[in-house]
């Protein structure tokens, strides 16, 4: 018995040693760690298995990057790719999020936009239970494909990540060669339309605004500026001050509306350079204020439009 | 009857004058800056003949002042002249200072009116809702002025506490009818409810339209019944010994008041309490002759309107709702009128 004792010890000194070694193997290879918009780091053993996306940018980030089947929930706007979002259970809507769901499900990662949760209640709840949250605030085309590093790098898909930035980045170069092409001075006064009922003051978007970066990125010049980064309301009369020679309005496939008609029909917006040759365009609102991959979409339509003279 | 005669002429020649400048002060603001003289020029252009004025200005700024200001500033000022004569008349009708188209009701009325009209024009498809709201509102006002007279009224006494509580009763049922209706049928609960706190902003010449002739007969009619009034000022019992048919007038000026003041709440909404101080700032200044204080209390009512839009427009970057505007300045002025009775008691 005792010489089967004496080996033992060196075979389990051995063993632990090795499993010991692998532990250590395994956490250095797979910590993960980047910091997110809001300057909090995020960190993961190993890449994220299970995911719940709280924004429809982020739905449709996850399934750009082929990431898709790790998705076990999203917000109730997520829509994109409309076969692979239909069935996902839905944990999140601008009234307030499904906590107790969220935490049973417990995911590996929890992606979501400050944009949505101002106040940050929505974000403290989540990590105050231990969850682990990486949250975007882009302002610009560029601070989206950054975001999509990130996310590639957390879920283990940095090749996808580095292949999509990649196009993105250089359709975006050409979208900006074909503005520069545009003498200075002479660049058109773009005004992006996100509600007009025919009765109320419009909802416009700014130049601080995403879709401001979209427009003069295109190489238009955002009619309304404002720093506070928000769709604005406009009077009509400041709306006639702009006399934008384009005005695009935003249609949501789920709430259409008659925006464009309304302003071509108005007789009191008729002295608007835009409206006189007819250059009122409906654009798809998930284009180009969803911050997710499809804005370059948004980015070449906006640009096609400025385009054609 | 000549110092009359040269009081009214005075009196109304000053505050013509006020409502004339009222009227340029608010079409020259707004969020565009457009210099007055360019303002002056749109406006003087449109005289036929004299096209030549104005026919170097861009079609823009024509169409900001006279598409977009001065329908909102002509809306203004016709709210507050029919506000203004209708609690004129009322005040003299009751004889009691306390009344008003918001306090008795009417305005209660009016907004029930309205939601209803709306409800049902949007749920029937029935044409020519234009006419059906409106019409609606101002039935829906006179409804309810005549339910709390006719509460306030035993035999031939007419209790005006009573009358006044009863309009207040009133006002708060329908004002919790008005809700309901919006709560269960109204598609979109908060910009219906935004509409109801009174505002000019976007008033188009179609509404005008409809508007302006209505009040415009409507307070002249009421401007009749100034020697009227005067005989009720002794008691209904007076004015029927003085010759005049009671009932009847009593009837008339309680119809005219309710359209006058009904009929702008589809338009712009509930706003409040300027039937209540226009009628006491003339009556200080001028005298109770109802024969200078309801044509005064009128043009003043058109100006101080002016004036209030002015400044819901132009306070803060946002626009503050009318009706909160000239709820703040009528309830302080309000308390001061209960404070100032407390003194005389």
């Amino acid at each position: 018995m005792l010489p089967i004792t004496k080996l033992a010890y060196p075979v389990i000194f051995i063993a632990m040693g090795v499993l010991l070694s692998a532990c250590v193997e395994v956490k250095s290879g797979g910590d993960l760690r980047v910091t997110d918009d809001m300057g909090d780091e995020v960190r993961l053993d190993g890449k994220a298995e299970t995911v719940i996306t709280l924004a429809p940018s982020l739905t449709e980030m996850v399934f750009a990057l082929d990431a898709g089947n790790r998705l076990i929930a999203c917000d109730d706007a997520s829509n994109y790719p409309p076969d692979g979002t239909a069935d996902i259970e839905r944990v999140y809507s601008y009234t307030g999020m499904n906590r107790e769901r969220i935490v049973e499900l417990w995911p590996d990662l929890i992606l979501m936009d400050r944009t949505l949760d101002i106040s940050g209640e929505d974000h403290s709840a989540l990590i105050e239970v231990g969850l682990t949250v990486y949250r975007v605030y882009p302002q610009t085309f560029e601070d989206v494909t950054e975001n999509i590093l990130d996310i590639g790098i957390l879920l283990g898909k940095e090749e996808e990540a580095e292949r999509l930035a990649g196009d993105m980045r250089e359709r975006a170069d050409a979208v900006r060669s074909s503005a520069e092409a545009i003498p200075e001075g002479e660049r058109q006064t773009v005004l992006l339309v996100t509600f007009y009922d025919g009765t109320n003051d419009p909802w416009v978007g700014t130049d601080s605004t995403f879709t401001g970066d979209l427009i003069s990125m295109a190489g238009g010049d955002c009619g309304v500026k404002d720093e506070g980064g928000k769709v604005v309301q406009i009077t009509l009369e400041t709306m006639i001050g702009i006399d934008p020679d384009i005005i695009l309005t935003s249609q949501s496939s789920e709430w259409p509306t008659d925006s464009r008609e309304l302003i071509l029909e108005d007789e009191r917006l008729s002295s608007i350079e835009a409206v006189k040759n007819g250059r009122v365009y409906d654009i798809e609102g998930d284009l180009i204020d969803r911050s997710g991959p499809r804005i370059v979409d948004g980015l070449e339509t906006i640009n096609d439009i400025i385009m054609q003279q | 009857m000549g110092i009359v005669r040269g009081k009214i002429a005075a009196g109304i020649g000053v505050l013509s004058l006020l409502l004339v400048v009222c009227f340029l002060l608010g079409i020259s603001t707004g969020t565009e800056r457009i210099a007055f003289g360019t303002v002056l020029r749109i406006i003087v252009g449109e005289v036929p003949g004299l096209h030549h004025l104005s026919s170097d200005i861009g079609l823009g700024r024509r169409i900001i002042i006279l598409d977009l200001r001065l329908p909102i500033v002509m809306m203004a000022a016709l709210v507050g002249m029919g506000l203004a004569g209708s609690g004129a008349a009322m005040q003299g009708l009751f004889r009691n200072p306390l009344v008003d188209p918001y306090i008795i009701g009417i305005s209660a009325g009016g907004a029930g009116g309205y939601v209803l009209g709306e409800v049902l024009v949007k749920s029937t498809d029935i044409t020519g809702g234009r006419l059906i709201v409106p019409s609606l509102s101002f039935i829906g006002g006179l409804l309810a002025v005549s339910t709390a007279y006719l509460i306030a009224r035993t035999g031939n006494r007419l209790s005006i506490s009573n009358m006044l509580l009863a309009g207040i009763a009133i006002s708060a049922a329908l004002t919790s009818g008005t809700y309901l209706l919006i709560y269960f049928f109204v598609e979109n609960p908060s910009e219906m409810i935004f509409s109801l706190m009174g505002t000019c902003g976007n008033t188009t010449w179609s509404e005008v339209y409809v508007v302006a002739p209505l009040i415009i007969i409507g307070s002249s009619f009421i401007c009749f019944f100034g020697r009227d009034l005067n005989a009720f000022s002794s008691g209904e019992e007076g004015a029927k010994h003085l010759g005049v048919d009671v009932e009847t007038t009593k009837f008339l000026i309680l119809s005219a008041s309710s359209l006058v003041a009904a009929i702008s709440i589809p338009f712009c909404g509930v706003i409040g309490f300027v039937g209540l101080i226009i009628p006491h700032l003339i009556r200080r200044v001028i005298g109770p002759d109802h024969r200078v204080l309801l044509p005064s209390s009128i043009l003043l009512g058109g100006s101080f309107l002016i004036v209030c839009d002015l400044a819901s427009r132009s306070l803060i970057a946002v626009v503050i709702p009318l009706g909160i505007i000239t709820g703040l300045v009528g309830g302080g002025f309000f308390i001061y009128l209960l404070i100032l009775r407390r003194g005389y008691s």
